[in-house]
């Protein structure tokens, strides 16, 4: 359910388009946000609701794009860039590196839902590949001994 | 120099492989190549739903664009020279279909569509031919069902947005939508809700693959074995227009059939995946007479003469001791017979069909003139659920017209003044259980404000039985029995028939229960469970003394019944059925009558020669001869545009 503030928030997103429907995309966003980064089909029905479309249509955009999660994700979110630029930096062994250290395998979540391990499409940091970003912040020019002590700070939060 | 006023020409010119055509502005390109004799191949293209694009089927060259155009999304423009038959458009065709094919399993010989599969059609006229994709193909659980009546094969699915079209457009419940993208793209209604629509069946027919399939009609047959019948629905009183497709003597599937002024090219779920029980074996299809309590079949001989005995020896004490209950289901051929014989062969009028009282009030505007309302309101009833097709109407008076539409139950709703106020153009819709006095304080401001009223009456046939006369005070075409136009009817008839009104069903129960009503005759109803009061329905039919039902199936009204006559379904016999605007539309049989029931008709006109007629009717054709003969073709006029 989205809170008060949310709905507030969405009135005000909505007051920018020039119909209901066109603050989809921002609105799913804010869904996410709201239901623990990700949308269950509740978040979509809400949103359905509000912006007075069908559900399935709503369905049918938030699965078009892959940052809207369909499945429930941990608690942090690791997306490692897996594009060329991060590759030739040695991005998949970066990815096999967490994976280790968390026991759990590309898009998967640990048992006690505090991390999801994704690979992402180009994070637009290409200039200090490798890259990652944990829920909405970077982590840029990454070593193995650089991801160790973030993906440790991390296990402490 | 004079002023020239150059008009903006209506039409445009063009010319499509060499042949000039006009066409009115605005067209799309490829219904003018369509004018133009041009056959160009298409997926998505629906002459009813909006241009998509989305199948790359339609490809032409125009000249002076630079690359292949699809002609379902091009309107015409004055002086376009178009090909659509030169190597390079057959060459994308092919490109197309190859394409299309790669992912499609080609499962042809167990697919419900083969033999009227346009994706096959289309290959074999247009295809390469051979395939060079040797992958794996994309796999899918197959057949995955959506609703009670329809599933999806999505390995089938080439993504032609059809199906999301008809429900987002016409259905206007945007039930369906296309899920995830790319190579995993489907079609897929909201997880939470299944396919939830009451129009879902029509994507079936619109579907050009044998993606989204009927679930009753499923590995039933091939579309060249069976036999497709003109028919009408029997399941409410919009009477959309169908072909009753049977094989082997049975029903195996329903499909729209065009009609622009009733149904257009729909129907509702109803129609299409409802009306198997005339295929059910519960079905009773010999005659049946009670012994010692028990009823136990017999011929129909036996059948017959009890119950010309019964009726012409009660009739013969009191023409008030018989009586009638008739239905809004069965033809007008035999709602006429019916109440011909009780009028001239037992001299009573104690005929109805009511099941409760209503205001008899024919439409003021036709079905189509509802989809170009400005305001409509629905009072007392939703329309999606009981007169389903009418939706569609209303939907498309919102969708194209921007019409106002509330749903309300009261004719006090602020919602009827709104539309009101809206006056001509405003259309308010109701239904049979509207109080009189509601109605005629609505009629007034509707009057007043320009506004139509329409009173929509529920069943395949409610119409028909009204204009035939099945009710204790009114002739065919409603007329009085006390009026003049009764000496014509007795010339016609033969004999007298009496001139004062006989009992409503509601009497006859009364009547029934206190003893009055020695016979009864209960043709295709079922007042025990659709009177109002069920415990006097049941009292009466308990203290008659001889009771007829003729029925298909042993209702609640049956377990009272001293003779069981077993009647056909609509799909065994001939007639017309006239629908909630007044509008008499024939039907054919589709099968010989299951077992040894007999049409309705055909069942009353023997009994009718039992009591003495002079000449039976051999046919519904007969009747219906006597009937247009008859009718007051004024009737039902009233003040429609
Ligand atoms: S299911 Fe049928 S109608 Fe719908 S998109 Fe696929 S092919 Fe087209
Ligand atoms: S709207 Fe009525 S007549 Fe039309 S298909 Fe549905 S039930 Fe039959
Ligand atoms: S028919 Fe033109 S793109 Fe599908």
């Amino acid at each position: 359910m989205f809170t008060v503030e949310a709905k507030e928030q969405l009135d005000n997103i909505v007051k920018k388009y020039p119909t209901k429907r066109a603050a989809l995309l921002p609105a799913l966003w804010l869904a996410q946000e709201q239901y623990d980064g990700w949308l269950p089909p509740e978040a979509l029905r809400e949103v359905a609701g509000y912006l007075e479309m069908p559900p399935a249509e709503v369905e049918g955009v938030a699965t078009f794009y892959t940052m809207y999660n369909k499945e429930k994700i941990g608690k942090f979110h690791i997306e490692v860039c897996h594009n060329i630029a991060c590759m030739v930096r040695g991005a998949d062994a970066l990815i096999d590196q967490i994976g280790e250290k968390l026991g759990i395998g590309k898009g998967e979540t640990t048992p006690d839902g505090k991390f999801t391990l994704s690979g992402a499409e180009c994070l637009g940091a290409c200039a200090n590949a490798p890259c990652m970003m944990i829920g909405a912040k970077y982590f840029e020019d990454l070593t193995p001994e650089k991801v160790d002590a973030i993906v440790e700070e991390y296990k402490k939060k | 120099m004079a002023e020239t006023i150059t008009q903006a020409p209506e039409t445009v010119n063009l010319t499509i492989d060499g042949k000039k055509v006009t066409v009115p502005k605005g067209t799309l390109l490829i219904t003018a190549a369509f004018q133009a004799g041009a056959d160009v191949p298409y997926f998505c293209h629906h002459p009813r739903l909006k241009p998509a694009g989305a199948c790359r089927m339609c490809l032409v060259r125009i000249e002076k664009m630079a690359k292949l155009q699809t002609a379902c999304t091009v309107p015409v423009s004055e002086g376009m020279v178009v090909d659509t038959l030169s190597p390079e458009v057959k060459q994308a065709q092919q490109g197309i279909l190859e394409f299309l094919l790669i992912n499609h399993p080609l499962d042809c010989p167990i697919c419900d569509r083969g033999g009227e599969c346009p994706l096959q059609n289309m290959t074999f006229q247009y295809g390469p031919g051979v395939t060079r994709f040797i992958d794996e193909k994309r796999h899918f659980p197959k057949p995955v069902p959506l609703n009670d009546y329809v599933s999806i094969d999505r390995e089938r699915c080439i993504q032609c947005s059809r199906c999301t079209r008809f429900q987002a457009e016409i259905a206007g419940d945007g039930a369906l939508a296309i899920e995830s993208r790319g190579n995993s793209a489907v079609i897929a209604p909201f997880s939470l809700d299944g396919f939830q629509s009451h129009f879902s069946g029509n994507t079936v027919e619109l579907c050009p693959v044998g993606a989204l399939l009927s679930r009753p009609y499923r590995f039933q047959s091939r579309p060249w074995e069976f036999h497709s019948t003109d028919s009408v629905c029997s399941m409410c009183g919009v009477g959309c227009n169908i072909a009753v497709q049977t094989r082997t003597n049975q029903l195996m599937r329903v499909n729209s059939r065009l009609n622009e002024d009733v149904n257009e090219e729909w129907t509702c779920d109803t129609g299409k995946f409802e009306q198997y029980w005339v295929n059910s074996e519960e079905r009773i299809t010999t005659p049946m007479i009670r012994r010692a309590s028990v009823l136990k079949p017999c011929s129909w001989d036996e059948a017959l003469t009890a119950v010309a005995e019964a009726f012409s020896s009660a009739a013969k004490s009191s023409s008030n001791t018989v009586a009638g209950i008739g239905s809004t289901r069965t033809s007008n051929e035999e709602a006429y017979l019916f109440q011909r014989i009780f009028r001239t062969a037992l001299g009573s009028n104690n005929i109805d069909h009511r099941m409760h009282d209503f205001p008899i009030r024919p439409m003021e505007t036709s079905l189509a003139a509802i989809g170009e309302a400005k305001a409509i309101v629905a009072i007392g009833f939703d329309p999606k659920q009981y007169l389903p097709v009418v939706w569609l109407r209303i939907y498309k008076a919102i969708s194209n017209g921007n019409a106002t539409y509330a749903h309300v139950s009261s004719v006090d709703d602020p919602a009827v003044e709104a539309a009101l106020a809206v006056g001509e153009g405003a259309i308010l819709l109701t239904d049979d259980h509207i109080a009189s006095a509601d109605l005629d304080k609505l009629t007034k401001r509707a009057k007043s404000a320009g506004a139509k009223i329409n009173v929509l009456l529920p069943d395949n046939n409610s119409w028909g039985a009204i204009l035939m006369g099945v009710l204790p005070d009114r002739l065919p075409s409603l007329q009085p029995v006390g009026n003049g136009a009764r000496p014509k009817f007795e010339a016609l008839w033969g004999g007298p028939v009496p001139d004062k009104p006989g009992l409503a069903t509601w009497d006859i129960l009364k009547a029934g229960a206190a003893g009055d009503i020695r016979a009864l005759y209960v043709l295709g109803s079922n007042p025990v469970a659709s009177f109002p009061d069920r415990d006097l329905a049941a009292s009466a039919l308990e203290k008659i003394p001889f009771v007829v039902v003729q029925d298909l199936f042993l209702s609640e009204s049956a377990q009272y019944a001293n003779v069981f006559l077993p009647a056909s379904s609509f799909i065994e016999k001939a007639g017309t059925f006239t629908n909630i605007e007044g509008r008499v539309q024939p039907f054919g049989a589709a099968i010989r009558p299951v077992g040894d029931s007999k049409p309705d008709w055909q069942i009353l006109s023997e009994l009718y020669a039992r009591l003495g007629a002079s000449a039976p009717f051999f046919g519904p054709a007969d009747i219906a001869r006597e009937i247009a003969h008859s009718a007051d073709k004024n009737t039902f006029a009233g003040d429609r545009r």
